[in-house]
């Protein structure tokens, strides 16, 4: 699997390419903004960019899209109700398959109603759902209690050694989160 | 005639995966897997390694001076006696890693998590960190000296015997973290968060608690 972290964005977040090694095939996810850094990535790698997943609709995680756009055919996947350039709306539980790559979208509402997860292989791409040791910000205690229990009930279940790629700050793993994280 | 070119650096330590008393310096790498190295009694020097696997390494009375890691997987490592020297860390995981009497010099750390990992004995001398994890980390008889940090994150972790002295602590967050006689000695504490941070025993010398943002619920000490 090629695999690489970009910091993207005028409010600077964690964009995530992942690529399978064999096609090339690839999905950039949040894609918060374009720079040279990507591009250059993707022609080494001759990577065959296709896929854009939103984790949320907030500006910071969308505001690359039209550069995306520009350079490569990218189709949409995102929460429903979370970003108008979707075109597979997802709900939770389906899977998506990246070349030969399967990727599971799981539901993470709470910072925002259609929050959405991406879990693949060993590792899990949270959004602003869940950060190393902290969780995204929300507008009512009820949306903080539906975030915490579908992060519980979605993500705490994967196994331990899972990698978890938070949109902001250093990546964390499974158990660090389940174990030690004073939000839950 | 044998027209193999000589191995690589890289090739060689993954063919032999065990130094004692070896001096190596001058390696590149990217996508090499170098997992269960061990290293005993050696330097290793000038390493720059790009998106490589470093898991279930030991090294031993070893020195570790100018290694770069950039995304990398470094987790499971068990260290003794060693020191790290000038080490750089950018976007890589070194978590679930003991760390026992080592000491580290001028690290540069972005990114990247050391959690779930156990340092004792062990030393950290002017390193400069931004986003760095030590969720769930325990330190005994450890020091921080002349540390300056950026949103470095210690949750849950759990501080015996340790010491910071002269830390520039900014916005570094110690929510949920445990100090048993632990000292602070002329830090900064900017923006810190202690909120349900417990303290026992714990002195602050030449250090304003009430620089933090955050002291909700704290046990231990008068606010």
């Amino acid at each position: 699997m090629i695999f690489r972290r970009f910091t993207v964005g005028g409010y600077p977040i964690n964009g995530y390419l992942i690529a399978d090694s064999e096609t090339k095939i690839g999905v950039f996810i949040d894609p918060g903004g374009f720079n040279d850094e990507i591009d250059a990535y993707v022609s080494h790698f001759k990577i065959q960019l296709r896929h854009i997943f939103f984790t949320h609709g907030h500006w910071d995680h969308t505001e690359g899209l039209a550069e995306f756009s520009k350079h490569y055919a990218v189709q949409c996947y995102g929460g429903q109700g979370e970003v108008r350039a979707v075109s597979n709306v997802l709900h939770g539980g389906e899977p998506i398959m990246v070349g030969p790559l399967r990727f599971t979208a799981i539901s993470t509402p709470g910072h925002t109603p259609g929050g959405m997860s991406y879990y693949c292989h060993d590792r899990v791409f949270t959004g602003d759902a869940l950060f190393c040791g902290s969780v995204g910000g929300t507008e009512s205690q009820d949306d903080r209690e539906r975030q915490l229990e579908h992060v519980r009930k979605n993500i705490f279940t994967l196994p331990d050694d899972t990698l978890v790629f938070p949109a902001h700050g250093p990546m964390t793993t499974v158990a660090a989160e389940k174990y030690y994280n004073p939000f839950f | 005639m044998n027209n193999r070119p000589p191995p690589t650096l890289a090739e060689t330590l993954l063919s032999d995966r065990t130094l004692t008393g070896q001096n190596v310096s001058g390696l590149q790498a990217v996508g090499t897997d170098l997992s269960g190295l061990e290293c005993y009694n050696s330097t290793l020097r000038d390493f720059s390694l790009d998106d490589c696997g470093f898991n279930y390494c030991r090294a031993m009375e070893s020195t570790l001076q100018k290694i770069d890691f950039q995304h990398c997987l470094c987790n499971h490592g068990m260290y003794s006696h060693c020191q790290f020297e000038t080490f750089k860390t950018h976007s890589s995981f070194l978590s679930n890693s003991h760390f026992n009497q080592c000491q580290f010099n001028e690290t540069i750390s972005e990114l990247s998590t050391f959690g779930l990992s156990v340092f004792e004995n062990t030393t950290w001398r002017g390193s400069r960190m931004s986003e760095v994890s030590f969720i769930g980390t325990l330190w005994r008889d450890c020091t921080f000296q002349n540390e300056t940090y950026f949103f470095v994150r210690f949750p849950s972790s759990h501080f015996v015997n340790t010491t910071f002295i002269n830390c520039s602590l900014k916005k570094t967050i110690f929510r949920g973290a445990r100090f048993t006689h632990c000292t602070f000695e002329s830090c900064t504490l900017d923006d810190s968060v202690f909120h349900n941070a417990e303290f026992i025993d714990t002195r602050f010398i030449h250090t304003d608690i009430h620089q933090a943002g955050n002291l909700n619920g704290v046990k231990g000490i008068t606010i």
